[in-house]
């Protein structure tokens, strides 16, 4: 009986990859229903579709939530992205290159799908572009704008159109400038200076037309959002949840007083690291739950109480005192 | 901690501002006399005012346990009877003494745009509104937001909270006990003035902490318009540099939170702005200014010391090779007020800090994650693939290669001229900015190359960021840069014009 339970156990977890058409990797859940899927993503997920053949547009409609959809392609079993957006209920995807240089047309196209994102009834289709599609791929690229990640401070992609990077285009039109000015018989120090400051201004300023969208989202989402309803960068309600997490164990008045805070969280890093280093202070805290004043569970049911009564609760996550 | 309202905006931004600036102002006021004047006086006051305050709290925590608002008034009482013992012994106007602090700018600014072309115009106009538009949001950004990056948690924010809440920075006892009871090796300028403001402003404030690295932003960014149109007089090649600081992309993100590199590179800014006075004018408190800089570096990150500090000393010393002026520079070294200033400076500033190092043997920068990092030398020719994607496929600097290849070209195309004349050589401040610029990056190259340092450059934690802060030191200077290139005057800062180096040889 054991041993049949065991195969029928494996013989599950083995089904949806004999099942689905598309590999797919860490959903929460996922299913195929034809030419549709269905699915729940919460952190990062990966579906690697059909090989990119001639097409270079896909199409995704039904999507929800206010996670990010990045479209690539697989090579070398590594991923390379090649353009992003929000989760829509209609979105459009150009893979026609991969900074610059056309894609084989045997390679896979994979989608990514990184935070909130899910599905009731997804589907994805395949098509060649026409020049129309360019045209308005074009407009649709320079005006998209690259997300706030927690990597920002150390790298960014970059705006692409069709696929090529807007910094190779500046330096093509820089060269293009070039070739016009000595045609023009204008071609000196000054306007090479001018030709390249600016290029240099424009791809600055769509940089800047980005970091205000960025700005205007998290004033909608964090500063301007009515109470219990706050959110900030990918962390959810960390934040409000510390704001009232203070307020509940009063400790702004315990200035001069100490206490010990004991935290567990869904997620160590950052919520339990961060709520550690700063905004549990001035309460130390300890592993032990029974030397701490107050305990703090984010994300987490409380496991343990050590007979605290509880003085917060705020969507799954806690706060107990003595 | 979230609390936020226009009145502790307000209160904060008042607070981040005068909190450095009055004790700069009467430091700089008491060490050099009325030789700083108007915008680069209060600029530079700022920017000493902090390390003045840090290091004098931190040194009084051998003597006495406390880092309060009581602590912060003593410095400015103290200041405020030197400066006022000094002028009586001096029997100073004090009439002319206010008259350096009003303020001036050298030139019209009004006369300066109705000269331009219509392009300089135009580029000038979007330029300042590009740069306009890029200050405002940033400071949005940065005074409606808490903390998010890792390293504003680990390295500056909990040991600012630390001494906050425990009221001072206790030097000696166990390692866990000591200063601010955390990453004690990490210097601790930026996570003092941070305590300062808190104490001011009677809480932690989430969001406003960060206000302090954009007033370090806004503050290079005037430093570098007054500095370079007080050298051009044009409002044109004035705006240039605050265009290119502001394009790099990754800039944003170190105005509002993260890391604190751009704090590094403003006064290593400073630093190279007061030694090309040095080098042009031969002044003693130039020198002198130059070494607070480089020691205020140190004090902000230990990359300070290690990267920008050595960097520096480095290009100084290829520089005076180059034009064979390494000896007659030591020479002009050797005068009692340098000698007595360095000292003074090295001993205030310097020393005691080294001697908690010493005692306690605390390690340059132990950043979990990194043991043996730089350790082992082994050549990782990988890193060379990094450079090409980083550079045209990623939007990490723009098109900075064409920016910076502009200037090395004519100046490369300069030296081969068949005919060189005397006054065919870069000032001193362009040749250094440019040495500077290819010693931090060959540097910052050779480290990722050959040291275990290569696997921040493959996961491109660190290499864009370092690659940026070289770039940003470099386009300070690049308005000045480009006036003498278009005006072909690159003799425009030296008092005197030298021999050309080439002619020292025959």
């Amino acid at each position: 009986m054991k041993l049949k339970l065991f195969w029928l156990f494996l013989f599950s977890a083995l089904l949806p990859l004999i099942w689905f058409s598309y590999q797919n990797q860490w959903f929460d859940s996922y299913t195929e229903n034809g030419n549709s899927i269905s699915f729940s993503c919460t952190k990062q997920c990966v579906l690697i579709l059909w090989e990119k053949s001639n097409n270079d547009i896909i199409k995704i409609s039904g999507l929800l939530g206010n996670g990010d959809v990045i479209a690539g392609v697989m090579w070398a079993n590594q991923f390379y992205p090649i353009t992003n957006q929000k989760a829509a209920n209609s979105l459009q995807f150009f893979i026609s290159s991969l900074n610059g240089q056309a894609i084989p047309n045997n390679a896979p196209v994979a989608l990514v799908f990184q935070w909130s994102v899910s599905s009731a009834s997804a589907s994805i289709l395949f098509s060649q572009s026409n020049l129309i599609d360019n045209i308005e791929q074009i407009r649709k690229d320079f005006w998209s704008n690259e997300p706030m990640t927690f990597y920002s401070i150390n790298l960014r992609y970059g705006t692409k159109i069709l696929g090529t990077p807007l910094i190779q285009i500046g330096y093509r039109l820089f060269f293009l400038g070039l070739i016009i000015l000595y045609i023009k018989n204008k071609l000196n120090t000054k306007t090479i200076s001018y030709l390249a400051i600016g290029i240099f201004l424009v791809i600055a300023l769509k940089n800047l037309i980005t970091n205000i969208s960025i700005t205007s989202q998290w004033l909608e989402e964090y500063t301007f959002a009515s109470p219990g309803s706050k959110t900030y960068m990918n962390l959810g309600d960390y934040y409000e949840f510390m704001a009232q997490a203070r307020k509940s164990m009063k400790i702004d008045d315990q200035r001069m007083h100490s206490c010990k805070v004991y935290l567990e969280c869904g997620q160590e890093w950052p919520y339990c690291v961060h709520a550690d280093y700063i905004f549990t202070k001035p309460c130390e805290s300890t592993k032990d739950i029974t030397k701490a004043d107050y305990a703090l569970f984010y994300q987490k049911a409380p496991a343990q109480t050590a007979g605290m009564k509880t003085i917060l609760e705020k969507n799954g996550s806690f706060v107990l005192a003595k | 901690m979230f609390e936020s309202s226009f009145l502790l905006l307000l209160k904060a931004i008042i607070i981040n501002i005068l909190v450095p600036l009055l004790p700069g102002i009467l430091f700089l006021r008491f060490f050099f006399g009325t030789k700083l004047q108007s915008w680069f006086l209060y600029i530079l006051a700022w920017f000493f005012g902090i390390a003045v305050v840090s290091q004098w709290m931190f040194n009084l925590q051998f003597i006495h346990f406390g880092i309060w608002i009581t602590e912060y008034f003593a410095l400015l009482v103290l200041l405020a009877l030197a400066r006022g013992v000094k002028l009586k012994v001096a029997k100073a106007d004090v009439y002319d003494y206010v008259q350096t602090l009003k303020l001036r700018l050298d030139g019209s600014l009004k006369e300066s745009f109705a000269g331009l072309s219509v392009i300089e115009k135009r580029l000038t106009g979007i330029g300042l509104l590009f740069v306009w538009l890029f200050v405002i949001n940033s400071f949005v950004q940065v005074s409606n937001f808490p903390s998010y990056g890792d390293d504003t948690f680990w390295n500056r924010h909990r040991p600012a909270i630390n001494m906050y809440y425990d009221g001072g920075a206790k030097v000696l006892g166990k390692l866990d006990e000591i200063l601010w009871r955390w990453r004690v090796g990490y210097p601790i300028n930026i996570a003092s003035h941070k305590t300062l403001a808190a104490q001011f402003m009677w809480g932690w404030y989430e969001n406003y902490v960060n206000l302090f690295q954009w007033f370090c932003f806004l503050g290079i960014l005037l430093f570098g318009f007054f500095a370079t149109f007080q050298k051009t007089k044009n409002i044109f090649y004035s705006t240039i540099p605050l265009v290119l600081m502001c394009g790099l992309p990754l800039v944003f993100f170190h105005v509002i939170d993260w890391y604190v590199d751009l704090v590094v590179m403003t006064y290593a800014v400073i630093a190279i702005y007061r030694m090309s006075q040095y080098l042009d004018h031969k002044d003693n408190d130039a020198f002198l200014l130059w070494l607070l800089a480089i020691i205020f570096a140190t004090s902000v990150k230990n990359e300070g010391l290690v990267v920008y500090g050595a960097g520096l000393v480095i290009s100084m010393g290829i520089y005076l090779l180059v034009r064979s002026e390494l000896k007659s520079f030591f020479m002009g070294l050797w005068n009692k007020k340098i000698i007595r200033g360095s000292l003074a400076i090295l001993v205030f500033f310097f020393l005691p800090f080294m001697i908690i190092r010493f005692i306690y043997w605390l390690e340059l920068d132990p950043t979990p994650g990194a043991e043996g990092a730089g350790t082992v030398i082994k050549l990782h020719s990988e890193v060379f693939n990094i450079y090409k994607p980083i550079f045209f496929g990623q939007d990490n600097y723009n098109v900075i290669v064409l920016i910076i290849w502009i200037i090395l070209y004519q100046i490369i195309l300069k030296f081969t001229n068949s005919k060189p004349k005397t006054q065919d050589r870069p000032s001193k401040s362009i040749s250094l900015t440019i040495i500077l610029l290819l010693v931090l990056f060959t540097i910052a190259s050779l480290v990722f190359l050959y040291t275990e340092n290569y696997q921040w450059a493959l996961s491109q934690t660190t290499i864009n960021r370092l690659f940026t802060m070289i770039f940003f030191t470099y386009l300070f200077f690049y308005g000045i840069e480009l006036y003498e290139l278009h005006n072909n005057t690159w003799s425009l800062t030296q008092s005197t014009t030298p021999k050309a180096w080439w002619q020292n040889k025959r």
